[in-house]
């Protein structure tokens, strides 16, 4: 359903008075991976890994530096303006931050019915009206009391809510959720979670999540892609990937998760130096001079994603795997 | 020998708001033994991080602190404020939730270093610059001695995290409280972290006050836990039984409510509404608006701490009923 093929999105690093261009911060460098319709993929790595960049590529938020993105088979960085719109209503986002990615000028009403009245779903105000009480009782929340207050007046977890019946009102096919229970409340996550849940098998979403948190992608996901510094170093079915890392920095990220549960003490791998900067990334595979594996050729030549797994496809970018 | 370091008594941390008091810390009691990591467990507003900034007198206008806090026996709430300073960082050290802000950016990291200790210890330049290299190599930064003229600015949240605790460690710390030390660290880099805490703790035999939501965190480095829920207690016991029997339906929900790694589970048991304000917070029981176990006695009576079972304290009216 959306393809990605060597998407790459630069940007520029300006020094001095003349903003005289001094290199590259290879923020997304060069990722493939597709999403099926219906399935959730998790797009998961530590900060600065290029995983919100590639999302919001991905929307042509930003502009990509190069690569194609297909949606439906359609190129979506070649789209015309008048594409673009209905590309922007069949793709939505969900963003991190409820705080910030919330007017606090509008009402919840403005919020949720802004999508609407931009795509002209619905043009007199009593369908409107219904549209978003319907959208916000979806979401969880109750219209006669909610629909007319301001974000401030709302937690975390209720301000998501409001993000997430927003993203649903232009019925969307695919949502791209970025983070979206990293700042909400523990004891509120899982109700969120459970939301996205049911609304994806409700309005049958395809959805690309992405986040750090290993433990929520494991529940949430079908598949997975792991990323560092700007490259994706494997995908595979959720199942194979927890059970069965394939490359080194897949196993140290699994690895180094805590457990809530005091009788497990797992054995953890420690990670050897900082995570390189995406200005001058390591020659060769970029994880190579972290790695304990690594091998001469890791040094030079970068490794390639191959698939190991046959029909399950469980893709891998590791000179020891073949 | 007495082998408790800390012990408070019946805090109480008001805030005298115009909307109301807001009572963050209420009527908390807690012990820290010797060489015994403590995790203190607790979503946003459920009073920990105030607990730790009262414990070292902290708290900012409007709040008031009352009760005991019991420092080797001796209650820090009627120290002097000059004496205060010398607990503060020497007996007792905070690592602060964010390591970015909390470092001086205008001063190098060895200056900051080199400054807790002159404050603390008496002794000569050289000797302090030794201790300061000394403590930046324990904590695992390379380099040490050319990275102590570095700037904040010039280190990775990891390593200024690592700075922060060769900050608190640098005196000697009998208690060392970790307010969400490693919230704001990748994975892999708090994996290091918290495997260069246990690490320090054994060396210099220190007790840690550890303030997170992380369960998987508390579980992987504390003896024993303690749950905060809207400022009050909920529960005490050692790790194991926190996690494996807990007797609090708060704590039950919560270790429920989580996505694990080491458990697959097609839907997870979401706790329904939301955490409650302080200002006013629910009648009776503070958490049964929430609680699947609620009755009516709840919200009407609130329930005490009491002692379960030797070292088990729960704060339940129905505690009886629903776990035996």
């Amino acid at each position: 359903m959306l393809e990605v093929r060597n998407l790459k999105k630069y940007y520029q690093l300006k020094a001095g008075i003349f903003k005289k261009q001094v290199g590259f911060v290879h923020a997304v460098d060069g990722i493939s991976f597709n999403v099926k319709k219906g399935e959730t993929l998790g797009l998961v790595g530590e900060s600065g890994c290029g995983k919100t960049t590639a999302g919001l590529t991905i929307l042509r938020l930003i502009e990509p530096t190069a690569g194609e993105v297909f949606f439906e088979g359609k190129d979506i960085f070649k789209a015309t303006k008048k594409e673009m719109r209905t590309f922007r209503r069949e793709l939505q986002i969900i963003f991190q931050d409820p705080y910030s990615s919330l007017n606090p000028r509008m009402t919840v009403y403005d919020i949720v019915s802004e999508p609407l009245k931009v795509h002209g779903l619905a043009r007199k105000k009593n369908e409107k009206t219904e549209k978003v009480s319907q959208l916000i009782k979806k979401a969880g929340l109750s219209p006669h009391e909610h629909m007319h207050r301001y974000p401030h007046e709302f937690s975390g977890g209720q301000r998501q809510r409001i993000g997430i019946a927003r993203a649903l009102a232009t019925n969307p096919k695919l949502i791209i959720a970025d983070e979206p229970v990293s700042s909400i409340d523990v004891s509120v996550r899982a109700q969120i979670l459970n939301l996205l849940q049911d609304l994806k098998k409700e309005f049958r979403l395809t959805m690309l999540f992405i986040s750090h948190d290993l433990s929520v992608v494991k529940h949430v996901c079908n598949r997975v892609a792991v990323m560092y510094v700007g490259k994706i170093v494997e995908i595979a079915k959720t199942k194979d990937l927890y059970n069965n890392p394939q490359h080194p920095y897949s196993e140290v990220l699994l690895s180094a998760i805590p457990v809530p549960n005091p009788k497990i003490r797992r054995k953890r791998i420690l990670l050897r130096g900082e995570v390189p900067t995406p200005v001058n990334p390591p020659l060769g595979c970029r994880f190579h001079p972290r790695c304990s594996y690594a091998e001469p050729a890791c040094e030079k030549v970068e490794p390639k994603l191959i698939n190991i797994g046959g029909p399950d496809e469980h893709l891998v970018a590791c000179h020891l795997r073949k | 020998m007495n082998k408790t370091i800390l012990q408070i008594k019946d805090l109480k941390t008001y805030f005298y708001t115009d909307a109301g008091i807001a009572k963050a810390v209420d009527e908390l009691n807690l012990k820290i033994e010797r060489k015994e990591t403590l995790g203190l467990i607790g979503e946003s507003g459920s009073g920990k991080t105030v607990t730790a900034l009262s414990i070292l007198r902290l708290v900012p206008f409007p709040g008031r602190i009352t009760g005991e806090i019991l420092f080797h026996g001796e209650n820090l709430l009627e120290k002097s404020e000059e004496e205060m300073r010398s607990v503060r960082g020497g007996n007792i050290a905070m690592i602060f939730q964010d390591p970015m802000t909390s470092l001086n950016p205008v001063y190098t990291i060895g200056n900051q270093i080199s400054e807790a200790i002159e404050l603390h210890q008496d002794l000569d330049r050289l000797e302090v610059n030794k201790n300061v290299i000394d403590m930046l190599k324990k904590v695992g930064i390379p380099d040490a001695a050319t990275r102590q003229r570095d700037y904040p600015h010039q280190f990775s949240g990891g390593m200024r995290q690592r700075v922060m605790i060769a900050m608190a460690l640098s005196c000697n710390p009998e208690l060392l409280i970790a307010d969400e030390a490693t919230t704001n660290l990748d994975v892999t880099v708090q994996a290091e972290v918290l495997e260069l805490m246990k690490n320090l703790k054994e060396e210099f035999g220190s007790s840690i006050l550890l303030i997170t939501h992380d369960l998987g965190v508390v579980a992987e480095m504390s003896d024993k836990v303690a749950v905060l829920y809207a400022g009050k207690l909920m529960e005490f016991c050692d790790v194991e039984t926190a996690f494996m029997a807990p007797q609090h339906p708060y704590l039950e929900a919560l270790l429920e409510s989580i996505p694990r790694l080491d458990v697959d589970k097609e839907r997870l048991d979401a706790i329904a509404g939301t955490v409650p304000e302080l200002v006013n917070p629910p009648q009776g029981c503070r958490f049964h608006p929430r609680c699947k176990y609620a009755k009516e006695i709840c919200n009407k009576q609130e329930p005490q701490l009491i002692e379960i079972e030797p070292g088990h304290s729960s704060a339940c009216l129905r505690v009886d009923e629903i776990y035996h």
